[in-house]
């Protein structure tokens, strides 16, 4: 082994990690090689650093709270499920109960006729667009990557 | 609607737990939360660095869990299948972020007011663990302040443990080059030879 595999041992010596007989061979080398020795005392000071420090808490108050937060916005996701559909079908209904007036009005003139439906449909093809983005794609594409 | 806690027994296994939310029981889904909350809102921090969004992204997964807890293999463990869902959300959202990366250094808070010798280390180990790259501040942040061994981070990460040990190893090389740099010798109380 080298010296570079015998610095590798002693990192994992001090993660707590080096079978019996790799701590012996390790000990072996340490007697023969002064470089390693160094390592060793500066992987020591290096591990008691790191000893002292910790993540800081975020407040208690964040660890009552998490579970409440999940379950309403579990929730609160299901509601909003269910409002955009009514929505959707409200707008469709509106806009199809819209159209057949102005079709149906004769004393509208036939530019203005084209006019609004091609309004109308530009808005529902940009809704529809919109809406398959924000719900659909985004989360299909999350998911993907979340299933790798 | 929501039961208040002591509704399921907090010990509970994962396994236990998990099979009364696929019954139908959703608020068994608590115990799960209860027990990895601060596990995965720290592993979160240890990819978005900043407490809001560590926040977010942690029970964001809670909910990606919760909705996919169908085709959970339950002879698996819950957490590594979890933390896989976990740091995919992380990893996404940093995709998406537009806004400058913040800093883990902007962080650290000490709880106790410390010398301010201390504090300033505090300063540049963060400053240096912001450096590493997102594998190593991985396993470094599960190492020190999770405590895995190299077989639990290997299942959470997917990497092999020799993997595991190397990049570790390289880590600490590298954490300790910067510590050095930002502070000559890097243990002012502790006087080890
Ligand atoms: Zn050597």
């Amino acid at each position: 082994m080298r010296h570079q595999q015998y610095k590798q041992l002693i990192s994992a010596y001090f993660d707590g990690e080096l079978s019996p007989e790799q701590k012996s061979q390790l000990e072996e080398h340490l007697k023969h090689c002064a470089e390693c020795r160094a390592e060793f005392q500066e992987a020591r000071q290096f591990e008691s650093l790191m000893a002292t420090f910790s993540l800081p808490q975020p407040s208690e108050e964040v660890w009552t709270m998490y579970w409440s937060s999940i379950y309403n916005r579990l929730e609160r996701r299901l509601g909003w499920i269910f409002l955009s559909i009514g929505a959707i079908i409200l707008l469709f209904y509106g806009a199809y109960k819209l159209v057949e007036e102005i079709i149906h009005d004769p004393s509208l003139p036939l530019v203005l006729k084209m006019g609004i439906l091609s309004f109308l449909g530009g808005m529902v093809v940009l809704l529809v667009s919109f809406l398959r983005e924000k719900l659909f794609l985004r989360q299909r594409e999350r998911y993907k990557e979340v299933e790798q | 609607m929501s039961k208040q806690s002591g509704e399921w027994n907090q010990d509970l296994s994962d396994e236990k737990a998990i099979s009364l939310v696929k019954s139908g029981h959703r608020e068994a889904y608590r115990v799960i939360v209860e027990r990895y909350k601060k596990r995965a809102y720290y592993l979160a921090l240890s990819w978005v660095k900043n407490h809001q969004d560590a926040l977010d992204l942690s029970q964001e997964a809670f909910i990606h869990a919760f909705r996919k807890l169908k085709k959970y293999d339950e002879s698996r463990q819950f957490f590594p299948w979890f933390y896989q869902l976990l740091r995919n959300l992380c990893i996404d959202f940093l995709r998406r972020q537009k806004r400058v990366n913040c800093s883990l250094v902007e962080f650290v808070s000490l709880k106790e007011d410390p010398p301010a010798q201390r504090a300033e280390l505090s300063r540049a180990l963060w400053a240096a663990i912001d450096k590493l790259s997102g594998e190593q501040r991985e396993v470094i942040i599960l190492r020190y302040f999770q405590q895995y061994s190299y077989q639990e981070i290997a299942e959470l990460t997917n990497m092999p443990i020799g993997t595991v040990m190397s990049t570790l190893y390289y880590a600490k090389q590298k954490l300790r080059l910067w510590l050095k740099e930002a502070w000559g010798n890097y243990s002012p109380s502790k006087g080890e030879s």
